[in-house]
């Protein structure tokens, strides 16, 4: 069976989280590299994938399913257009965030990878699974690493931020799992498989809308949407980088992914109805986000409150339900993970030199360290949705839908845009220009070292490549047959398109 | 011969009256007491139900509950001589470290 | 009538004999355990097994008792606990305070109780079972005699005689109702209002034993009192013994089933908030006990297949959780004003690796982190009663739920996040003992079908 490659790479994370306790404790160097040759395999699986997976197609590929429980829940495992990218992102950033590992945790060095490996292993389940127990599974297991991430690894305050995060994410998916069970029941094809349940007919209206907001409380909590964000800057600025990376890259994509693989599909009515207030939401999400990062000191927790503003913008793009807006919010959920992850690592590594993240502590930086000067400022500029660059290739489309939707609508988030842009360069302006404050408190600030580059250039270039040729993506990103008929073309009055 | 109906209402204010010394006094002796009395009003409401139903049931819960009432004091008194003599416990609110 | 399915009791009842012969026989001044005691108890446990597996199903004195594979499993579930407690026992910290014949003789007489509550069909022989049992709880919690374990034993004693008065109170309602006192005839028979009322009050008892919110309030006072093992056993056999008796009473329960929802979501909600609140470990133990229970008599709330079958996958399954739960604990060292706290944990993922990791899967099972078998267990619980429209109780389990993963994780951040360690030294057996729970955890988290198979074979007998 060709499934067995999805068997393989959901397998692999869980297989090298074992494998990495073995590892010698006393050599870290090599414990770390070990374990960067094991994360580039499920990378090159999932490279494979993608090239294998036929443009356009929007059918699932390579499935497998293998008996597991009764009732109705198999061990269904399928990539679609849909979890395609984010499983290539997930994949991508493991090694990556490996080797920005080399020094930060203390100790336990072993148990940090394992963790890390155990979360991409989970991650990859929840993009993988076919079927709505397996998915739930899988979400719940992503929970368990981080938490211990963010406990164990994190920063002064992470026991209180680890906490935070676990009881966010579990009060939102308690109701999730309300929702899978009663599902079950209320479908009556005695099966958990999700394409049982979306080619069933639609459930009354009213159902619809209990069972959508059971589901979206957990997308919620992870998009993250507007009032259930709290807990979002604490992990970010208390987890370690690596932990920082997954949160913002791929953990809240979980969201995205969640709403448009369960809510859209089977309560499309509910999603109509409360779409007003969502987007609401999400636009409060875009405009209070960058205005209060704009307000942050601390460089990582305004890093974390952009990724409110960003997400706010992704979720609206996705609201408009329109293909424009479906493809700009997907591609930017991609784009936002390697421009915000890419942050999140140059935070990392500045912090690693200072031992402080406070802006006011830093200026004139871009002197000690040229080579990192010009990377952060792609990076900042990414995310600011600079032209030439992936930020913008993803903004555009949902601009655009949202433009077509209302133009009201595309102006208020365009401040939020306009914020960002705001605050990202302010960012730029204060740390690593004017005078050089590191050599007024007599430490030299090192330039990036062959191993820091290494890490941080495959992002440069996906940011750079994306933002030329976005087909590059986004020709394998059609709608997957479940969501397409969901989705409705707006035209201008007058036939212009 | 006593008639039912009297048999059924001494048992249940017996019950209520057990039920109530158990639940006012404070040595532990005379909550036995209250328990014991209780006990043996719905001895008779069984002995009173036995007849009524003539069915042998009722007599043998009493043969019961007598055997278990005696084993009851046993434990208790057990409990109670250890607490008195060993700890110098009298009434049971002295036993107040317990608590969450 | 064949004689072989009076051996199993029989075995125990002569078994609680000897030891009781051999305490008294030995010399006064060291009442502690000895090593002859160990190999002799597992022995004569496992004789008693013996006929107890290889008996034909048989309903024995007048169907007052039905001897079938309900009881096989609860002869099996009890056997393990027991002999849990008793392998513990070497390995704990007080254990010279321990009357070891003593201690086996009870463990011996209270498998028997609970073995015949769970086979018994007749109301007056379930109480006296209970009553039985209810005795030797509090000579097991008691019994290392100093003021809290006294003060534990005393309270126990006293609420659990008012319940019994209730208890039997509502027998001679029922029983002045209808003449008869046995499940099969209680089924048939149209509820009165009064046979309602006997009912209730008769199970009153039960659900004190059960530990079921507002009833509950001995148990964390005689857990966090008990020595560790034997807590380990207080905890989980008298659960098994219970929910089997229910279960079997469950036809008859059906006009009450208002009530009993009430008393699971007061249960599920109460103590997984007390839970959240605990300092002391085993009194946090003890409430966790307690919102399980609410789980277990949630699934008592089921249309019939679904009622056994969740039932009893959840009871095999909170026995194995909660064992590992105890059994972890036991390694902590006790004095007589010392019960281990969250404070004693720090360290231990450090220092411990393997017994923190133990301890930690058996917790996320506890809180029903899916994959372990505790969310496997919730899952087949709350599906039916989802199916059957049990909102309201299942809404409040779930949120119980996440309030209960709260109450777990607090142990988490002693465990892992901080260092320093108490444990030291600690027993062979008490480890081995817990890495064989966590194997079967596993086994289950991996395999769970075997257990589900293993359940419909048990009701393709009943």
């Amino acid at each position: 069976m060709r499934g067995h490659a999805l068997l393989f790479l959901l397998a692999f994370p869980f297989f090298a989280a074992a494998l990495v306790l073995l590892f010698p404790q006393k050599r870290r160097s090599l414990t770390i590299l070990l374990s960067f040759l094991l994360s580039l395999l499920p990378f090159g699986a999932a490279l494979r994938l993608f090239f294998l997976f036929p443009e356009g197609s929007t059918a699932p590929f390579r499935e497998i399913s293998l008996p597991w429980l009764d009732p109705g829940v198999s061990f269904h495992l399928a990539v679609d257009s849909l979890s395609l990218p984010l499983i290539l992102l997930t994949t991508l950033l493991l090694p990556i965030t490996l080797l920005a590992s080399w020094k930060s945790p203390g100790e336990g060095i072993k148990g940090f990878l394992s963790s890390l490996f155990l979360l991409e292993g989970a991650l990859l389940g929840v993009f993988l699974s076919q079927n709505a127990l397996l998915f739930y599974l899988f979400w719940e297991a992503v929970l368990i690493p981080m938490y211990f991430l963010i406990g164990k690894w994190g920063g002064e305050r992470r026991t209180g931020a680890a906490r935070k995060f676990l009881l966010y994410t579990m009060a939102g998916s308690v109701p999730l799992l309300a929702g899978i069970l009663w599902s079950f029941s209320l479908y009556g094809r005695g099966s958990f498989e999700i394409a049982l349940w979306t080619s069933a007919p639609l459930l009354p209206a009213a159902l619809q809308k209990i069972l959508f907001l059971l589901f979206l409380s957990a997308f919620a909590v992870k998009l993250p949407l507007f009032p259930f964000h709290t807990w979002l800057p604490d992990a970010h600025t208390e987890a370690p980088t690596a932990g920082s990376v997954f949160l913002a890259a791929v953990l809240l994509k979980m969201g995205v992914y969640g709403f448009l693989r369960l809510a859209v599909p089977l309560f499309p009515e509910a999603v109509l109805s409360f779409r007003p207030a969502l987007i609401a939401l999400a636009l409060i999400g875009v405009v209070y986000g960058a205005l209060t990062a704009f307000a942050q000191e601390d460089m990582k927790r305004l890093v974390a409150y952009s990724s409110v503003s960003h997400m706010g913008l992704i979720f609206l793009g996705l609201l408009t339900l329109t293909p424009e807006g479906y493809v700009g919010g997907l591609l930017q959920s991609v784009n936002h993970g390697l421009s915000t992850g890419a942050l999140f690592l140059c935070v990392g590594l500045l912090y690693e030199r200072t031992h402080t993240r406070l802006q006011r502590e830093y200026g004139g930086t871009a002197k000690a360290m040229p080579a990192f000067n010009l990377l952060f400022l792609v990076f900042l500029l990414s995310s600011a949705g600079l032209p030439g660059l992936n930020g913008f290739t993803g903004e555009f489309p949902i601009f655009w839908a949202l433009f077509l939707k209302s133009p009201w609508l595309a102006g208020a988030a365009l401040t939020g845009t306009v914020v960002g842009a705001v605050y990202l360069l302010s960012l730029y302006k204060r740390v690593m220009t004017g005078p050089e404050k590191s050599l007024e408190s007599g430490t030299r600030l090192l330039d990036l070292s062959p191993r820091e580059l290494l890490l941080l250039l495959p992002l440069l270039l996906l940011v750079v490549w994306i933002g030329l040729y976005p087909s590059l993506l986004t020709k394998k990103m059609a709608p997957p047959s479940y969501i397409a008929p969901f989705l409705k073309e707006y035209r201008l009055p007058g036939g212009i398109r | 011969m006593i008639p039912l109906v009297p048999a059924l209402v001494v048992g249940s204010l017996g019950f209520l009256l057990g039920l109530t010394i158990l639940f006012v006094k404070r040595g532990p002796l005379m909550i036995l007491v209250g328990a014991e009395f209780a006990l043996n009003s719905i001895n008779l409401l069984f002995v009173a139900f036995s007849r009524l139903h003539k069915s042998p049931l009722g007599d043998a819960v009493v043969l019961f509950t007598i055997a278990l009432a005696a084993v009851e004091v046993a434990i208790a008194l057990a409990l109670i001589f250890h607490l008195y003599r060993r700890l110098k416990i009298k009434a049971l609110e002295e036993l107040e470290e317990l608590k969450g | 009538m064949s004689l072989l399915p009076l051996a199993a009791p029989a075995a125990l009842f002569l078994s609680a004999l000897l030891f009781l012969t051999e305490g008294a026989l030995a010399s006064r001044k060291a009442p502690s355990l000895r090593k002859i005691h160990l190999p002799l108890f597992s022995l004569l446990l496992l004789l008693s097994l013996v006929p107890l597996l290889f008996s034909a199903p048989e309903s024995l004195f007048h169907g007052q008792f039905l001897w079938d594979s309900l009881s096989r499993c609860s002869g099996l579930l009890l056997g393990f606990s027991a002999l849990s407690a008793m392998l513990l026992l070497p390995g704990y910290s007080r254990k010279s305070e321990v009357p070891g014949a003593e201690t086996a003789a009870l463990l011996f007489l209270g498998n028997l109780a609970l073995l015949l509550l769970s086979s018994t069909t007749h109301l007056l022989t379930a109480l006296l079972a209970l009553e039985a049992f209810s005795f030797i709880t509090v000579l097991l919690g008691g019994i290392l005699r100093d003021r809290r374990s006294s003060e534990g034993a005393m309270k126990t004693f006293f609420l659990g005689l008012t319940a019994s008065l209730f208890s039997l109170f509502g027998l001679a309602l029922l029983f002045g109702a209808t003449g008869k006192a046995d499940i099969a005839s209680l089924v048939s028979l149209s509820p009165s209002p009064l046979l309602k009322a006997g009912l209730l009050l008769f199970l009153f008892s039960f659900l004190f034993k059960f530990a079921m919110a507002p009833l509950h309030s001995w148990a964390p006072d005689l857990y966090q009192v008990a020595p560790a093992p034997l807590g380990a056993y207080l905890s989980t056999a008298p659960k098994v013994g219970i929910a089997l008796f229910l279960l079997r009473l469950s036809p008859a329960l059906t006009p009450l089933l208002p009530f009993l929802g009430a008393f699971v979501i007061v249960t599920v909600l109460w103590g997984n908030l007390c839970a959240l609140r605990q300092e002391d470990l085993r009194r946090l133990a003890a409430y966790s006990s307690v919102a399980h229970s609410g789980y277990m008599a949630l699934a008592l709330l089921l249309p019939s297949p679904f009622r056994g079958n969740a039932l009893l996958f959840y009871l095999t399954v909170y026995v194995i959780m909660n064992l590992s739960l105890f059994q972890a604990l036991s390694l902590l060292p006790e004095g007589p004003e010392l019960s281990p706290s969250l404070e004693n944990l720090k360290g231990w993922g450090k220092d411990e690796p393997w017994i923190a990791g133990f301890l930690a899967f058996a917790l996320l099972s506890l809180a029903g982190f899916p994959p372990t078998p505790g969310f496997l267990a919730k899952a087949i619980l709350f599906l039916p009663a989802l199916e059957k429209g049990l909102f309201l109780p299942v809404g409040a389990a779930l949120l119980g739920t996440l309030i209960s993963v709260a109450a777990y994780f607090r142990l988490f951040a002693p465990i892992y996040f901080s260092s320093g360690s108490t444990l030291k030294g600690g027993d062979r057996r008490g480890r081995a003992l817990l890495a064989l729970s966590s194997l079967l955890l596993l086994v289950l988290t991996l395999w769970p079908k075997g257990l589900t198979l293993l359940i419909k074979e048990v009701f393709s007998h009943v």
